[in-house]
């Protein structure tokens, strides 16, 4: 892929994040500098994107921002399922996802892109590469925590 | 899109396809259904599917059967460590199998299979539906490994 | 009150959308996790109103949609999606949907969208 459109695809999808994180939980992220998560227990969310543009978003957090994010987006409300947190995340990211992807359709015009369901992983020691796809990473920090977004097209 | 599709056989025809010309010896255990939050493998390869079918797959591994396919597709008769060659090589086998798996299922629309991403960790635990998903369960020569799928 | 059925697989959704109508004309009655139900419930509970996700398991929003207008063609939908492009927006507009909007949305734009719709 030309540098040129990566580098485009990136910015979009830094800014469908942002906007998100901004409409959903009035969280301004801003990017700053790299930082190893301190918690052991990380959540991480991959929607993968085919179509016009092939690839993959990945968000990762401590389980505890993630249970922010979750949190905030259910007004404030504790869940009555705990796994509901995995649920609203696999939301938070879809709603990226998608916005990436109409910004995406409008810049490039033509060809449809499409976005594979969420899916989520947690654990220990998480490790998450998809190798062949030249990626990126952007650091972000807010009030609800730290995140970062991989973000990967072939 | 309506779907009722399962891809339990297509799967297990792709792997009666692929693991033995790599010369690895394996049998297909059982199918179980899983809940939407399941344990996962210490090693994962996770593809979605969307178009023609929406869902994802999940190719969980013991580090003993990455190592075991690993070694089979490049050649060697042993490999001691998952390097970058490794993870490449999980990569493309995961492809294969997606691809194999929906090239057989008789629908009339392509099914767009995204890039493969490797999960490793400790005490895993994936969802990969809203919906509950299915596991396929695999014997390999000494270790075992598992396919786990959900079609929405 | 006018009844509102959500057809929506997450569970957020359907809070805010309870959220966004709540204290108003509206009364959410339900949410069904799938096409297949959100075809059931209408039946069931006959809304005034529905709230549709477009991609859900089982029956996706857009087939679903296609079978409501087809029970009933007066039927008021307002899509949701987290995807805005113009060829979903124009299918929608093809079937009859009465409304888009965009996930995630205001509850106030929710809430106009929907006396908009039915004139209230």
């Amino acid at each position: 892929m030309q540098q040129e459109k990566f580098s485009e695809l990136v910015m979009l999808t830094r800014k469908a994040f942002e906007e998100i994180c901004m409409e959903l939980v009035s969280c301004e992220f801003s990017p700053c500098e790299r930082f190893i998560l301190e918690y052991p227990y990380k959540t991480a969310v991959i929607i993968g994107m085919t179509g016009s543009v092939n690839g993959r978003i990945h968000l990762e957090c401590d389980l505890e921002t993630a249970a922010k994010i979750a949190l905030t987006m259910n007004f404030g409300e504790r869940f009555d399922n705990p796994n509901d947190v995995y649920a609203y995340m696999a939301e938070f990211a879809n709603m990226i996802g998608g916005r990436a992807t109409t910004y995406m359709s409008e810049k490039f015009l033509g060809g449809e892109i499409r976005l594979t369901p969420p899916a989520i992983f947690s654990g220990k020691s998480l490790g998450i590469l998809t190798p062949n796809i030249p990626s990126q990473i952007v650091y972000y920090s807010g009030n609800l925590g730290r995140f970062f977004i991989d973000i990967g097209y072939k | 899109m309506t779907t009722e599709i399962s891809l339990k056989e297509p799967l297990i025809q792709a792997c009666s396809e692929l693991l033995p010309k790599f010369g690895l010896k394996y049998s297909f255990v059982e199918e179980i259904s899983e809940k939407t939050l399941n344990s996962a493998e210490s090693i994962n390869l996770l593809v979605g599917l969307n178009h023609g079918i929406q869902g994802n797959i999940i190719l969980g591994l013991t580090s003993q059967a990455a190592l075991r396919i690993v070694a089979g597709i490049i050649g060697e008769d042993e490999v001691f460590t998952l390097d970058n060659q490794g993870r490449n090589a999980l990569s493309d086998f995961m492809t294969m199998i997606a691809r194999k798996a929906v090239s057989k299922l008789e629908i009339s629309t392509a099914v767009d299979i995204s890039p493969p991403t490797l999960i490793t960790g400790d005490t895993v635990f994936s969802m990969i539906s809203k919906i509950p998903s299915q596991k396929l369960s695999f014997n390999l020569e000494n270790t075992t490994f598992s396919i786990s799928y959900c079609i929405e | 009150m006018l009844k509102v059925l959500v057809i929506d697989d997450s569970p957020f959704i359907f809070k805010a959308v309870k959220k966004a109508l709540e204290n108003s004309v509206f009364d959410v009655v339900d949410n069904a996790g799938n096409g297949k139900i959100g075809l059931e419930m209408y039946e069931k509970y006959a809304p005034d109103l529905i709230t549709l996700d477009v991609t859900m398991p089982i029956m996706d929003g857009v087939e679903t949609a296609k079978a409501l207008v087809a029970k009933n063609p007066n039927v008021k939908i307002i899509m949701l999606s987290a995807m805005g492009d113009e060829a979903l927006l124009s299918q929608a507009k093809e079937i009859g949907v009465s409304g888009f909007l965009r996930k995630p949305f205001k509850p106030e734009e929710l809430l106009n969208k929907a006396k908009e719709i039915l004139g209230v």
